[in-house]
């Protein structure tokens, strides 16, 4: 049995790509609302190569105040002068949704890029100079434009989200050897054991699934209908998500019951939907939708006096926009590595979590952890290559300092006093170990319920 | 150096769509925004069989054309007969349903799409690098190029530019409107389909994200910058909308997360301000920047007719003095017309439009080498009866013989090819070509209205076309407007147009002229001239039928007339006897 | 792919048809005025629609923070007037120049205006969604059919505007005016109207429809810069499938129809294919449009025998 389970597991893992989450697709869905979102231009084109950040202000010094967000970073990562790469001027990629319906997702993840490379160079690492691409929110064309203009420039690396702009830049950044992070979105289909292609976040619906299921059980024993509502990304991948989230159910003591509806990306209207949903109702309701979709799905499914209990796997301002009030009156529970910046766990989240509240007034949220996440990684990647001496600027010695050791620095998990880590999986280029649970916002508040990793591991009550 | 390549490589392609597009936008009037779709179907196929079966590009983008082509036609076929505004939205709900489709093949990778498609070699040499690919696109290029320019500026392209301007009047010309509309549909789209097959290519990828009705509106859009029906223009337009972008990067500055939507609201007040000041585009219709070079900026003065430059060329002699109507020449013209051999035998003809009754079991008659008025008051249903004749308004019964051919149930230019041809009322002349193109649009059996003749016909085309001229000139000077030749037909007087109208009716070489009203709207005193044209056909042994309000113009020229009230021939003879009766008279003048 | 379906999911998806297609009907109808009358492709209608949720945003969350239905109706009045100023600024005097090609002409611009606007709207308010909030959504039922509040004033606010405009349009000289100058402007110009200010007051009375129709979807939905595309997409089927010289009755029943074949369709097809399904139906309705009352024989002409000319003419001159 066991050995079933494990042999479960890894094929689990070649499949649990699937998706995507969050970051991703936005609307690039050729159908989807976003009829007009790009329209004149779709096609041509990047946009903009305007270089922010890099800003090279003073380096942290042994003799810097304790208070010097430099020196905190640096001794947290217990930094070698040696190899920290001090002045040294790094080129980096950023390819994200700057325009476009996935707007707010460029947004917040650049702020992460732009504090960890101010943090970085106070540190005493290397400048980091990022230049900025837009994939306008999921447009293929643009992708491959900014691809071709990063080959171009000679830039070792890069972070990304959509999947690297939905799969168009997979390609050209094997073949160029562009070492490549996404936080965004993760990997997914086409994006798992992609080479220099690296996915640094949970995928859902399915990594959190049966974390997700134990905590439903362990407070509604006996209660273990669920059914499924998700967005429709087309095939083979809704057929593929589908097969690993029934195994899921099956494997969590679950029961499906039959109810799997798929539903346009950003069509914001489930009246049509929502009677199918009624007329088969599950205890447990699955919603993989993103961005606005799962606003307007909670308010419309409060209207509709749904009965089941509805959980989710993303939580942004969008969401709390779309859902008209029904998030803070009635509550939102979702499930998947979100990052709770009101209980920063250990000392780099709570750095990250002040630095980032004293510079943009508000607390970060998960993309932007996780971009602050991508660009540590890099500078760790940086160090460790050179500690070896190798050439910094040449993306395959970069990723081959990452497979030296696929455990990396990470604002999630930890404790009061370690700073947590991640662990990535070396085929499937995916995380493997990553802290991740089950939370309900209300009334302006997020509060744990439960915490656990991929494949329920380690599960424990908040 | 890779991004320029890119750039310029994605110039061509944008090229090659727009010059396709403006073809079917420009030249033939079809407002389509659909082009992205077949693009796409030429995008998706070549990158399905390359990626997914592993064939290499040749043949992949053959079969993506060929698929864009079939796709056009299907297309086609129901766009025939409806307005613009229909068209617009059949493409918009044909581009949906189009993509729809390609998400819900799992082969072609859903919602994602075909994302991996390269490494293969067209001809033997490798396409790797952006570099690579501006051989292949730029020959396309020309390709395309030289065939939209071939259809464009030939016979062909005169037709489609009468559809544009005018189907009904192009139609009554023996056009065959619906096959050209067709032809030039499915053409359009299998070049779009090739450029799409290109784009693909260069990009590596076929996704509904590529093909999606933005990129429709862009090629749209290119095609209105650049000026419709120019295609040096929409080459031009494609450098601009794809430099734009470095443009705005390079030279502007602009932050990544602001320069695409600024991007937009350039192109979208570009738009909005070009439609405003110059809405014929940057190149306008006909304009050349290597004339233009050459020989400098063109002047079309337009010219004045006057009594002493207009000179018909008539080989009847133009009777001096007294025109009025000769009661005895009366009698012997209506004598000369029962003894004339019937041409065209009208019988029983009806129609009615929800109950009102526009044409009641009517008889008519023409006869070889005689003119036969048809009068009545207004409302009678003259015009209708032309409509009714050539094949314009099906009747509900009746039949119409001409040369013992049966007509009823014909299309009008199947009428018209079989020998009977009407002019309009209002004239219809096709506004933005010249008047010789105008008359020589109406000249039958062109060997460049034609496909064959026009790619594979070696010097066919060229010497019809140089006949065509030569006949066409022959009737501008017949009506007396040679020196009107190269001017726009738009800038006529409203006499001079009819004029013209007479001379494109006559172009067409038919047996049976049908003029509706020839003589009204002109200057009194060139009436009697133009009459003496018309009396001058009759002389070449052709049979005319004319709708006439003016009693005068038909005493001097009908053989034989009829008189209609409410949709019904009432009486008939000479126009003496009609306008002899009391009650005729009563009710044509409703007094 | 069935669902199980009965009495109660029908019920609640015709509940849901009616209200959606309230929607759609009364965009269909501002559309249809605007296009019926003026003959103007009025693209850009999709921005107006988005403006309208944006400016009653704005004056009720931002600068002047009025109460919330003042607000409201502020902002959906300047979106009239600014309707009312695209045609008489922009596509009348563009009509004029175009001529014959005017409805060309207008498209394009109109298009061009769509996208310029939608994007200043982003620029100027940013790309993000934005809270609108209104008074409290409330639950409400009949047996087991629930909706909103704000789903029953919409199409209770609907009809109301639907038949004071067909009213309008019946007995008022105004009205009369309007149908006149829709059958034949050149004509009505003659008998003592003024077209042009026809025309601006369909733009008004348009623009208006359409910003009430935003309001309501900006109040349940989202207001952000592209809310305009999907909605103005249906009020073009709408309008085109009832026929843009109907009474606005007729299209706004059209407009319930539509959303009524879009839910039912759910009962037999996934949620993702239904809008592939309305525009399936449109393209079958232009099919049959163009087919109406022809042969095949006609639609193919070049299969059959081209007839042969009988005998040469001999040639002019």
């Amino acid at each position: 049995m066991s050995e079933h389970n494990e042999n479960e597991s890894r094929r689990g893992g070649s499949r649990r790509d699937f998706l995507r989450n969050a970051g991703l697709f936005g609307t690039a869905a050729a159908l989807g609302p976003a009829f007009l979102a790009a329209c004149g231009s779709s096609s041509k084109g990047s946009s903009a190569t305007t270089v922010k950040g890099g800003s090279g202000t003073t380096a942290a010094g042994a003799a810097a105040p304790a208070g010097d967000p430099g020196a905190q970073l640096a001794a947290m990562l217990k930094i070698d002068a040696k190899t920290a790469g001090k002045g040294v001027e790094f080129p980096m990629g950023a390819v994200l949704a700057l325009t476009g319906p996935g707007s707010f997702y460029g947004k917040t993840m650049s702020r992460g890029i732009d504090l960890a490379v101010k943090h970085i160079a106070a540190a005493g690492g290397p400048n980091i100079k990022v230049t900025y691409w837009d994939h306008k929110s999921g447009d293929a064309p643009a992708g491959k434009q900014a691809i071709t203009e990063i080959v171009a420039k000679k830039i070792p690396a890069k972070l990304a989200s959509y999947v690297d702009d939905l799969g168009a830049m997979l390609e050209d950044t094997a073949k160029n050897k562009v070492f490549t992070l996404d936080g965004g979105g993760g990997t997914s289909i086409f994006g798992q054991k992609q080479p220099y292609f690296w996915g640094t976040r949970g995928i859902t619906p399915n990594d959190p699934m049966p974390g997700l299921f134990k905590w439903w059980l362990e407070n509604n024993p006996g209660k273990t209908k669920v059914g499924l509502v998700g967005w429709d990304i087309g095939e083979p991948n809704n057929g593929i998500i589908k097969v690993d989230v029934l195994a899921k159910i099956a494997a969590a003591g679950m029961t499906h019951n039959g109810l799997y509806e798929l539903v346009p990306v950003g069509g914001q209207d489930f009246s049509a939907v929502l009677p199918k949903i009624k007329a088969n109702e599950p205890d447990l309701l699955i919603v993989s939708v993103y961005g606005q979709d799962p606003g307007s799905f909670a308010n419309q499914a409060a209207t509709a006096g749904l009965k089941a209990k509805v959980v989710g796997f993303e939580f942004t301002p969008d969401g709390v926009n779309a859902s008209k009030g029904t998030y803070d009156k009635d509550g939102w529970t979702f499930a998947y590595d979100y990052f709770d910046a009101s209980a920063p766990v250990s000392p780099l989240a709570k750095l990250f979590v002040s630095e980032f509240k004293a510079a943009y007034g508000e607390l970060p949220d998960f993309y932007a952890a996780n971009f602050y996440e991508n660009t540590l990684v890099m500078w760790e990647v940086i160090r460790r290559a050179n500690a070896k001496g190798g050439n910094i600027m040449d993306g395959d010695v970069l990723d081959k300092a990452l497979r030296e050791n696929l455990t990396v620095v990470s604002v999630y998990g930890g404790d009061a006093t370690t700073v947590g880590t991640s662990t990535l999986d070396e085929v499937t280029h995916s995380v493997k170990k990553r802290p991740m649970g089950v939370f309900e916002y209300k009334g302006g508040k997020v509060t744990p319920k439960a915490f656990f990793g991929i494949d329920a591991e380690g599960y424990k009550k908040a | 150096m890779e991004i320029w390549y890119n750039y310029a490589a994605q110039i061509l392609v944008f090229a090659i769509l727009a010059v396709s597009l403006n073809l079917l936008l420009g030249y033939a009037g079809q407002v389509s925004v659909a082009h992205a779709s077949f693009a796409a179907i030429g995008g998706y196929g070549m990158g399905y069989l390359v990626q997914e079966q592993g064939w290499s590009y040749l043949p992949a983008i053959f079969v993506g054309i060929a698929l864009a082509f079939v796709a056009g036609l299907i297309v086609a076929l129901p766009a025939l007969k409806l307005s613009v505004e229909y068209l617009i939205l059949l493409t918009l709900a044909v581009s949906s349903v189009i993509l729809g489709i390609f998400v819900a093949f799992p082969q072609l990778g859903g919602t994602y799409g075909l994302i991996k498609i390269s490494g293969n070699s067209l001809f033997g040499f490798h396409l790797e690098h952006k570099i690579d690919w501006l051989l292949p696109t730029g020959v396309g290029l020309v390709i395309v190029y030289l065939i939209c320019w071939r259809v464009g500026e030939s016979p062909y392209g005169r037709v489609l530019k009468g559809i544009r301007e005018d189907p009904l009047a192009t139609q009554a010309l023996g056009k065959n409107v619906f096959a050209y509309k067709v032809t030039v549909f499915a053409m359009t789209s299998a070049m779009a389909g090739f450029g799409g097959a290109l784009y693909s290519g260069l990009l590596g990828l076929a996704t509904p994200g590529v093909y999606g009705f933005n990129f429709s509106l862009t090629i749209f859009a290119v095609v209105i910058f650049g000026g419709m029906a120019n295609l040096s223009g929409s080459v031009f337009g494609a450098i601009i909308i794809v430099l734009l972008d470095p443009f705005l990067q390079r030279v502007l500055k602009l932050e990544a997360d602001k320069a695409f939507v600024i991007q937009l609201i350039v192109y979208g007040v570009a738009l909005t301000v070009l439609m405003r000041l110059r809405p014929q585009g940057l190149f306008p219709e006909g304009f050349s920047v290597w004339r233009r070079l050459r020989h400098g900026k063109q002047q079309t003065a337009r010219i004045e007719m006057n009594a002493e430059t207009w000179v018909p060329d008539l080989d009847v002699k133009i009777r001096e003095g007294d025109h009025e109507p000769d009661h005895r020449e009366q009698g012997m013209r209506e004598a000369r017309w029962q003894d004339a051999e019937v041409v065209l035998r009208a019988r029983g003809i009806s129609k009615s439009f929800g109950g009102i009754v526009a044409a009641e079991d009517l008889d008519i008659d023409l006869r070889k080498g005689t003119i036969t008025a048809l009068v009545g008051p207004n409302g009678a249903g003259k015009t209708t009866v032309f409509n009714l004749l050539t094949g314009f308004i099906a009747p509900d019964q009746g039949s119409v013989v001409l040369n013992g051919t049966e007509l009823v149930g014909r299309t009008p230019d199947a009428v018209a090819r079989l020998g009977l041809v009407r002019s309009f009322q209002d004239v219809r002349l096709i506004q933005r070509v010249s008047c010789l193109q105008n008359v020589m649009m109406a000249v039958q059996e062109q060997p460049g209205e034609h496909m064959v003749p026009l790619f594979a016909g070696g010097s066919r085309a060229r010497k019809g076309e140089d006949e065509t001229r030569e006949k066409a000139m022959g009737w501008l000077r017949f009506v007396g407007m040679a020196d009107f030749a190269e001017s726009p037909a738009g800038a006529l007087s409203y006499g001079q147009s009819k004029l013209l109208s007479l001379a494109r009716v006559l172009a067409t070489e038919a047996d049976v002229l049908l003029l509706d009203e020839p003589a009204s709207g002109i200057d009194t005193k060139w009436v009697d001239t133009m009459l003496d044209l018309i009396e001058a056909v009759r002389e070449q042994g052709r049979t005319v039928c004319i709708v006439e309000h003016n009693l005068h113009v038909v005493g001097r020229l009908a053989d034989h007339t009829y008189f209609m009230e409410l949709g019904r021939i009432t009486a008939q003879g000479t126009i003496d006897e009609l306008t002899g009766s009391e009650r005729l008279a009563e009710a044509y003048f409703g007094t | 792919m069935f669902a199980r379906f009965d009495a109660t999911t029908v019920a609640q998806l015709t509940a849901n048809g009616i209200f959606r297609g309230a929607a759609y009907g009364l965009l269909g109808v501002g559309f249809a005025l605007i296009l019926g009358v003026t003959g103007r492709f009025h693209f850009a209608y999709s921005f107006t629609y988005t403006l309208a949720a944006y400016l009653a945003f704005t004056l009720r969350f931002r600068g002047p923070k009025l109460p919330f239905w003042i607000a409201s109706f502020l902002g959906i009045l300047l979106t009239a007037a600014v309707g009312v100023l695209i045609e008489r600024f922009i596509y009348r005097p563009l009509a004029k120049r175009a001529g014959a090609t005017a409805l060309l002409a207008v498209f394009v611009a109109a298009l061009g205006i769509g996208i310029a606007g939608q994007n200043m709207i982003a620029l100027f308010w940013g790309q993000a969604t934005q809270a609108f909030y209104g008074p409290d959504k409330k639950a409400w039922s009949i047996g087991s059919t629930r909706f909103e509040n704000f789903d029953v004033w919409q199409t209770v606010c609907a009809l109301a505007l639907v038949l004071i405009l067909t009213g309008l349009l019946r007995f008022t000289g105004l009205g009369r005016a309007i149908k006149a100058t829709r059958v034949n402007p050149d004509l009505a110009t003659i008998i003592g109207i003024n077209a042009n200010h026809i025309y601006l007051v369909c733009f008004a009375i348009g623009t208006f429809l359409c910003g009430v129709s935003a309001f309501w979807y900006g109040l349940q939905f989202t207001v952000e810069p592209n809310m305009g595309q999907r909605p103005v997409i249906f009020a073009f089927v709408v309008a085109f499938l009832a026929g843009t010289a109907r009474s606005p009755l007729r299209v706004f029943f059209t407009g319930i129809a539509v959303a009524l074949i879009e839910q039912w369709a759910s009962i037999w097809l996934s949620v993702r294919w239904t809008q592939t399904a309305v525009f399936v139906i449109l393209v079958g309705y232009l099919v049959s449009l163009s087919l109406r009352g022809r042969k095949l024989a006609d639609l193919l002409p070049f299969l059959r025998p081209a007839p042969t000319k009988p005998a040469a003419p001999t040639a002019g001159s």
